[in-house]
């Protein structure tokens, strides 16, 4: 085996090689680390693209502030966004034609540009100067060569619900600046539960029911005919029709989980969860403990086939508390059962029963478009958190709809700020269903944004709940 | 996917296994032809970067670490083995773990866990063939990770994380040296490669907790290291060495050894 003797003519060569194999490999490294740095910007600027987008999403459609909801129903759908591009138009021509007459007919069209999508064989196609969207479509439909054209329509965010009044309900986003909600207030930019955001992580699961113990649900209304589960049980005229006589338990079902995604309506919550109705509140608008008490352990009992009852919503109250009360609390949460109250509506020291039995049950007081605490809203040492709760826009019956009128109304109050919480307790426990009550309502009064004295007071609780962090992934940092 | 990786797996085994199977079939008479040479005794330092690619559950992301360790090398056992130990702090940095089970999902991004990264590496010289000399090795190295403490800030109460990582690493495979070289000797290793690993989480939002160990496998279960040691003056050597892992984006990596015999 012959040797080469390259030690004293190349002595610095294993120094270069190393020098050299060190440097290719810190290179290496640190193009790694670049091209992951430069793709975690484009994910940020994307992200923030998305946000001016919406933006100006909403300041156009605040041009036109409507007040009242009937004029919503005179209106198309999403008025002021085209549903589709104002300069592309998509193209299939019949397969048989080769590309070069197929471009050929296209340039027949004079347009500004086109590109083929391979694969499919559809032109994404650029309309002349001085032509509309609309009369180059009518001219392609008309020739024979070609086997469809069609516009080129809009997307929108996944998690942006298309409902037809999302727009109006700032609870769930609020868009800041003039709102489009009675008084049309200013309100302050991101001043919402933050759905938008956790919708992205969290729809709810359709086996977890979420029981409505108040007036009832209409649950023929369109916007909860597919969401509620049975008609329920009505404990103040003791048979199983739930169904709403009065308004207030459909506005709250509406805020829980409305049909969400389905171009009418509102948005719910607990946008995939279900909803079973309990009437304890008689048309009149009043109701006795003993029904608060049965619809408690009935709730907590439901089954229909894998659905289960994992929250209960109670916007209701009263000024005693009641052991049999705190029992049948006790009960439920026992079962594994979020409970959640409304803190009561007048603006007094003092939170209403069920509401103040903290170790079973959320208290939650009423927030408005600023973020600030609302004067009706009842305070004290159980007020675990809050949500908006003021000009809140939900379902009503739709045979206590005035004609010509659509079945939604604002309306303000603890009531509707409790729901808000029920829907996000049903967002928590269908993704973490092994999660008890109490970690439940902890993570529930940990993650919200500190709104009123910073730190738990006895207005806020711990803050107005931020439904994104406590459902997105949050972030260890150094 | 899954049944493609599988497949890939099984064939990276049976190709090592089967290209080791008639080495050793093949080094029996080489061997017995061989001169007797005094073993040699090492202490090395190292220094290596390297980015792998590791999953849990559906998902992935790159573990990548930075690791300083002191080495002991017997070159020349028996006049077939090298054999070394080594020690020192492996600093990886696991992020974009994500610990979905706790009452709050966090996702790691808090940068390098320090720890104790121990090991051993043999290696057999068993055929010599022209300049070359194919042989085997085995490596498996540990990484035990120090907690470490992150404040969750934004919340409205007092939280915190505590984070541990650990690992393993087992490797075996070829290795191929270039001996026609006065001073050096450049040598490629293609080897199955197996990781395996435990990252524990724990989670306290005031009286808040929770706890999820997320298991980690390695992306990737071949890596090919190419390297040159050079024999710089009597009793030290340096050896350069890059390493990539086939089947994994960001699996890449290198170090740098500086050996001094006594």
């Amino acid at each position: 085996m012959a040797k080469i003797n390259l030690k004293k003519k190349f002595r610095y060569l294993p120094i270069a090689i190393s020098v050299l194999l060190v440097l290719a490999m810190v290179i290496i490294v640190n193009q790694i680390e670049a091209q992951n740095k430069i793709k975690d910007r484009l994910g940020t600027s994307s992200q923030k693209t998305s946000s001016r987008l919406e933006e100006a999403l909403k300041s156009r459609l605040n041009q036109t502030p409507p007040v009242k909801i009937k004029a919503i129903s005179q209106q198309p759908a999403l008025p002021g966004r085209p549903k589709y591009s104002a300069e592309k138009i998509l193209v299939r021509f019949k397969p048989e034609l080769s590309v070069q007459s197929t471009e050929s007919i296209l340039r027949a069209y004079q347009p500004r540009d086109y590109k083929l999508i391979p694969k499919i064989n559809v032109y994404v196609v650029k309309v002349g100067e001085g032509a509309t969207v609309e009369d180059t479509l009518a001219a392609l439909k008309a020739n024979p060569d070609i086997l469809y054209a069609e516009p080129d329509y809009r997307l929108r965010l996944a998690a942006q619900p298309n409902d037809q009044l999302f727009r109006y309900q700032y609870a769930l986003f609020n868009p800041g600046g003039t709102l489009q909600i009675p008084g049309s207030p200013t309100g302050k930019n991101r001043a919402d539960i933050k759905a938008t955001g956790a919708w992205d992580f969290a729809k709810g699961d359709p086996d977890l029911l979420i029981a409505v113990l108040d007036s009832g649900i209409d649950y023929t209304h369109p916007d909860l005919a597919s969401k509620v589960i049975s008609t329920g049980k009505d404990f103040v005229n003791d048979d199983n029709d739930a169904m709403d006589d009065h308004w207030h338990g459909t506005h709250v079902a509406g805020i829980i989980a409305a049909a969400t995604n389905n171009t009418e309506g509102i948005a719910g919550v607990a946008w995939n969860c279900r909803l079973l109705p309990g009437k304890i509140i008689s048309a009149e608008g009043e109701g006795d403990y003993s029904d608060l008490i049965e619809a408690l352990i009935w709730a907590a009992d439901y089954t229909s086939g894998q659905a289960r009852v994992g929250v209960i919503n109670m916007s209701v109250g009263g000024e005693e508390p009641a052991s049999s009360l705190e029992a049948a609390l006790e009960y439920a949460f026992n079962k594994g059962i979020v409970l959640v109250a409304a803190s009561g509506n007048d603006g007094l020291a003092g939170v209403l029963y069920p509401a103040a039995y903290d170790e079973f049950c959320l208290a939650v007081a009423a927030s408005d478009y600023n973020d600030e605490i609302a004067d009706f809203s009842n305070s004290g040492p159980e007020v675990d958190v809050a949500a908006p709760g003021v000009w809140v826009l939900s379902t009503i019956p739709v045979a206590l709809t005035e004609p010509g009128y659509l079945p939604y109304a604002f309306a303000t109050g603890t009531s509707m700020a409790a729901p808000h919480v029920a829907g996000f307790a049903a967002l928590i426990k269908s993704g973490k269903p092994w999660l008890n009550p109490g970690d439940i309502m902890k993570l529930i009064k940990y993650t919200p944004d500190d709104i009123e004295a910073a730190g738990r007071d006895d207005y806020a609780g711990y803050g107005r709940i931020n439904t994104e962090r406590a459902l997105s992934p949050f972030k260890i940092v150094k | 996917m899954k049944e493609r990786a599988g497949k890939a797996k099984r064939l990276a085994a049976i190709l090592i296994i089967g290209l080791t199977w008639s080495l050793l079939l093949a080094a029996g008479p080489a061997l017995q032809a061989r001169e007797q040479q005094k073993p040699v005794w090492e202490f090395g330092l190292t220094g290596e970067l390297f980015s792998r690619g590791i999953k849990w559950s559906d998902q992935t992301t790159t573990l990548k670490s930075t690791n300083l360790m002191f080495e002991l090398r017997a070159r020349n056992l028996g006049n077939l083995f090298n054999l070394s130990f080594f020690g020192g702090l492996g600093l990886p940095r696991p992020n974009g773990v994500v610990f979905d089970q706790l009452p709050l999902t966090l996702q790691y991004q808090g940068g390098s866990i320090t720890g104790l990264l121990f090991g051993a590496r043999a290696e057999a010289r068993l055929l010599p063939a022209s300049d070359f000399n194919f042989g085997l090795m085995a490596e498996f190295s540990s990484y035990l990770g120090f907690k470490k403490e992150f404040a969750l800030s934004g919340l409205v109460v007092p939280a915190t994380a505590t984070a541990t990582p650990s690992w393993s690493q087992a490797s075996g495979g070829l290795r191929v040296t270039y001996d026609a070289l006065e001073g050096s000797q450049p040598f490629l290793e293609v080897a199955g490669s197996y990781f395996w690993g435990k990252f524990k989480m724990k989670e306290k939002i005031e009286d808040l907790e929770g706890e999820q160990s997320v298991n980690l496998k390695g992306v990737s279960y071949v890596s090919i290291t190419a390297g040159w040691s050079f024999f710089l003056v009597d009793k030290i050597t340096l050896v350069p060495k890059v390493r990539i892992f086939p089947g994994s984006r960001t699996g890449i990596g290198g170090g740098l050894s500086i050996y001094y015999g006594f």
